[in-house]
């Protein structure tokens, strides 16, 4: 009973993903903001990490970062690399070092983001030198950055009940 | 005599007196047998809810039938702008496809079409709609392809302007991609171009067939950084949010530098070769696409 229920948690994770896939990229579903959506993945991601441990949570970070590439179309791979590393690192932490309330969460996924965020703005920015840096900085980063960042909270709370609810023992 | 009466009164006031006592007689009687007569017609709950089902079958039928009708309308307008983009490219080899997806990460509205190499599209291949170009294919799946749009500043397209002649290369900007529009670089300090002239592609590297509509000169400006001249476009499709487009898998001089004089480019269904007489001298156009 005890595995079929970390069975089954592992695949609502999994179609959770797939589905908020689909559903930011289909056109006209998500409303921009200041011509700007969101990556809703990402704090999929992170919010699966501070539940699970440190193997499921870089096979999740894996695996929505690879959609995150895949979907805009770069070969790079830098969300890929980027979430393995950092849900790993943060599934590790949660087992081991603080727990996983809303509060942890939410401090957590601040920073987490804004460095995903910085790091995309460097390797895509910056170092190809694309025009206009400051206004690509703050009329797209920051805004995508905040937006992304209002999606934590819900998946938060949506993460950890299917945490809670398909929970061993 | 009552009768006698009647008779009278009725031949002198010339009105049926009779007829009108009879039939105030008969009224209250014909409303309760048509009352009744109402309520033998008048179906029981049986039937009635057998109706019901019936009529809702039916409407469910027709809702069907409805959203049907409005695929193969939709359908059907889609295959009219192909008819008509096959009627304005005739020596094109042209697919249309549907955009899927939106990247929610990228800042130039690209977005991935269900075409794919199984149906023979290529990395480079052009994007239209029939208002004019979208943008090119940057990376191809079995059958899926991502296309980046000429919104992004990694678009180089060769131009002309089709009025003043003059040469340009198009390239989008954070600053405009939001409005829908993009900026034609590297334009001549003597050139000639205004407001509401009409962009097209040079077709010059290859990579891009001539003749193919960019946009329409909005405003020109100086860069506040080297003060060349650079003019805003605004392309006739909303790129932000198109639908329906069309890939050119192949077209002539496909991968050939074109050696044709660039004044040679006009809109699609001129037949003229000349440039007009206002033309001035254009850009040299190495290095444009």
């Amino acid at each position: 009973m005890e595995g079929k229920l970390k069975y089954l948690r592992y695949i609502a994770y999994i179609v959770e993903i797939l589905v908020l896939y689909v559903l930011s990229g289909t056109p006209g579903f998500m409303p921009s903001i200041m011509g700007v959506k969101p990556i809703i993945l990402l704090p999929v991601a992170l919010t699966i990490a501070v539940f699970e441990g440190e193997v499921p949570a870089m096979l999740y970070g894996a695996l929505c970062g690879a959609l995150c590439d895949i979907g805009s179309g770069t070969d790079l791979g830098l969300y890929t690399l980027t979430l393995t590393i950092m849900c790993f690192v943060l599934g590790y932490c949660a087992s081991n070092f603080f727990v996983a309330n809303f509060l942890n969460t939410s401090i957590i996924g601040v920073f987490c983001l804004a460095a995903l965020f910085a790091l995309h703005f460097f390797v895509f920015c910056v170092i190809p030198e694309v025009p206009d840096l400051r206004e690509m900085f703050l009329r797209r980063y920051l805004i995508r950055y905040i937006y992304t960042l209002l999606f934590l909270f819900p998946l938060y709370w949506f993460n950890r009940l299917f945490h809670t609810t398909m929970k061993e023992g | 005599m009552t009768i006698v009466i009647l008779m009278l009164v009725s031949v002198v006031s010339d009105t049926s007196v009779v007829s009108s006592i009879l039939s105030s007689m008969t009224l209250g009687m014909q409303e309760v047998s048509a009352a009744v007569s109402e309520k033998a017609n008048n179906k029981s709950y049986d039937q009635l809810l057998e109706e019901n089902q019936q009529m809702s079958s039916e409407l469910a039928q027709l809702r069907t039938q409805l959203v049907d009708y409005y695929d193969v309308k939709q359908e059907n307008a889609r295959l009219w702008k192909y008819y008509d983009l096959k009627k304005d490219y005739p020596r094109y080899d042209l697919l249309p496809a549907s955009v899927v997806r939106r990247d929610p990460g990228d800042d130039f509205y690209s977005f991935t079409l269900n075409k794919g190499s199984l149906d023979s599209v290529a990395e480079g291949d052009p994007v239209v709609t029939e208002n004019g170009l979208v943008g090119w294919v940057t990376d191809v799946e079995l059958s899926t392809c991502h296309v980046k749009t000429i919104l992004s500043p990694d678009a180089k397209v060769g131009v002309i302007d089709s009025v003043s002649r003059d040469s340009g290369i198009v390239s989008g900007s954070i600053s405009y991609a939001d409005q829908n529009l993009t900026t034609m670089t590297k334009i001549s300090a003597q050139h000639n171009m205004k407001a509401g002239d009409i962009v097209i592609t040079t077709g010059i590297s290859g990579l891009y067939p001539a003749s193919i509509i960019v946009g329409e000169v909005t405003e020109l400006h100086f860069d506040e950084y080297d003060t060349s001249v650079y003019a805003v476009i605004k392309p006739y499709e909303d790129i932000t949010t198109v639908m329906d487009v069309v890939v050119i898998t192949a077209f002539d001089g496909q991968g050939e530098i074109s050696e044709s004089p660039i004044e040679s480019v006009t809109l699609p269904g001129q037949q003229t070769t000349t440039a007009p007489p206002h033309s001035t001298v254009t850009q040299p156009t190495t290095g444009v696409q």
